[in-house]
């Protein structure tokens, strides 16, 4: 251990013996965090679903190349999925009951690009977070724990239609027991529906722009989806709440992947709104390195405007 | 009524891949068929690139390839 370690060592030794680390002290500072309305995800949820009909109608009107739309909705579609998950946290209502529509509203608008539903992506993604890395009962499990980021970035599209066995054995169970699961399942078939059939009358109309400026960035998106906010976060590692997602660096700006290197705070208060997420984490860091979340000990003071792209 | 809704659940749930081979895929194949052999008949190229289409969703339904949707 070098000096400086060492140093910022007894620092942190200093610090938790001087300072309550209790679970009720860590929910105090939590709290502080939690409920206002994130109205950056209702501004990129809006915006990147205008930019995906702007580029349609510049493309199908002959004033943009297809090949310039395709690398446009390239980048735009893989803001499309963040917001829908604020809002299945209620991050975009604020958790107001009278503003809850904007969850909804907002997160199945931003959707479009993903051609998914909302309320599907919602319930299963509630269970996700109940059942973190557990085979059975997270639905998120096949493609996360793989042997690389390769195979994750194929296999998380078995999500869809004919889904994996073990995932249709959960969706199964939890139709059978849990009556507002179904519920939204059911709601979001219509949706499921809906874009099946438009996608067909699209593609049929307008072949290759249907092909390049909604399936082929779609497609692209959920890979990313699956190896960064998955797969990258929680592979191999256990059930438990403080252990179950880490901190991690790519060598690549957080930025550029969504900020998912600091997912563990979305899993240790999900109800945190995501561009409060590095003030949460410099307040939390002593509770998050007594707990043991995996890589909280490397994690830097600072976090916010700081790209990450390593830990010490 | 919901019988109706229930028929169409049934059977997206057994051939929405072969439908969507079928259909998405095969106006995409008929496209790119279209824009490579220009000198062709066009509607002997949308017989084909809808065959191939079709064919795409059989093998699909069968290996279970649910990423072509």
């Amino acid at each position: 251990m070098d000096k400086l370690a060492f140093q910022e060592n007894l620092n942190q030794q200093d610090f938790i013996q001087d300072h309550d680390l209790s679970l009720e002290a860590e929910k105090k500072i939590a709290r502080s965090f939690m409920g206002r309305i994130e109205w950056e995800m209702i501004v990129i949820g809006l915006s990147q679903f205008i930019v995906w009909l702007g580029v349609w109608g510049l493309v199908l009107n002959g004033l943009m190349p297809l090949w310039l739309g395709f690398f446009i909705l390239l980048i735009s579609t893989t803001f499309a999925y963040l917001p829908s998950h604020a809002g299945q946290h209620g991050h975009l209502s604020g958790n107001k009951k009278n503003l809850e529509w904007l969850d909804f509203v907002v997160g199945q608008i931003s959707l479009i690009p993903l051609a998914q539903s909302h309320d599907i992506l919602k319930v299963t993604h509630l269970k996700h977070h109940a059942h973190t890395n557990d085979p059975s009962r997270d639905p998120d499990y096949t493609h996360t724990h793989t042997r690389s980021w390769f195979e994750s970035a194929l296999i998380v599209h078995n999500q869809t239609g004919d889904r994996s066995e073990s995932l249709n054995q959960m969706i199964e169970t939890w139709m059978d027991t849990e009556p507002k699961f179904k519920e939204a399942v059911d709601r979001g078939t219509l949706f499921s529906l809906g874009f099946f059939v438009i996608q067909i009358v699209m593609a049929i109309n307008f072949p290759l722009e249907t092909l390049f400026l909604w399936w082929l960035p779609r497609k692209f998106t959920v890979s990313y989806l699956g190896v960064i906010f998955s797969h990258m976060p929680h592979r191999d590692l256990p059930v438990g709440r403080h252990a179950d997602t880490r901190f991690w660096a790519n060598g690549i700006i957080r930025f550029f992947n969504h900020s998912m290197q600091i997912h563990a705070m979305h899993h240790m208060y999900p109800k945190i709104c995501h561009h409060d997420e590095p003030k949460a984490i410099e307040a939390l860091r002593p509770f998050m390195i007594e707990r043991g979340i995996p890589g909280a000990d490397k994690i830097p003071e600072k976090i916010t405007n700081n790209p990450l792209t390593s830990l010490s | 009524m919901q019988r109706l809704n229930n028929f169409f659940k049934d059977h997206l749930s057994k051939w929405a891949l072969v439908w969507f081979g079928f259909l998405f895929w095969g106006s995409i194949f008929s496209a790119f068929l279209i824009l490579f052999f220009q000198n062709i008949d066009n509607n002997f190229l949308y017989a084909i690139g809808y065959f191939f289409g079709f064919l795409f969703g059989i093998i699909s339904k069968i290996n279970k390839w649910s990423w072509i949707n």
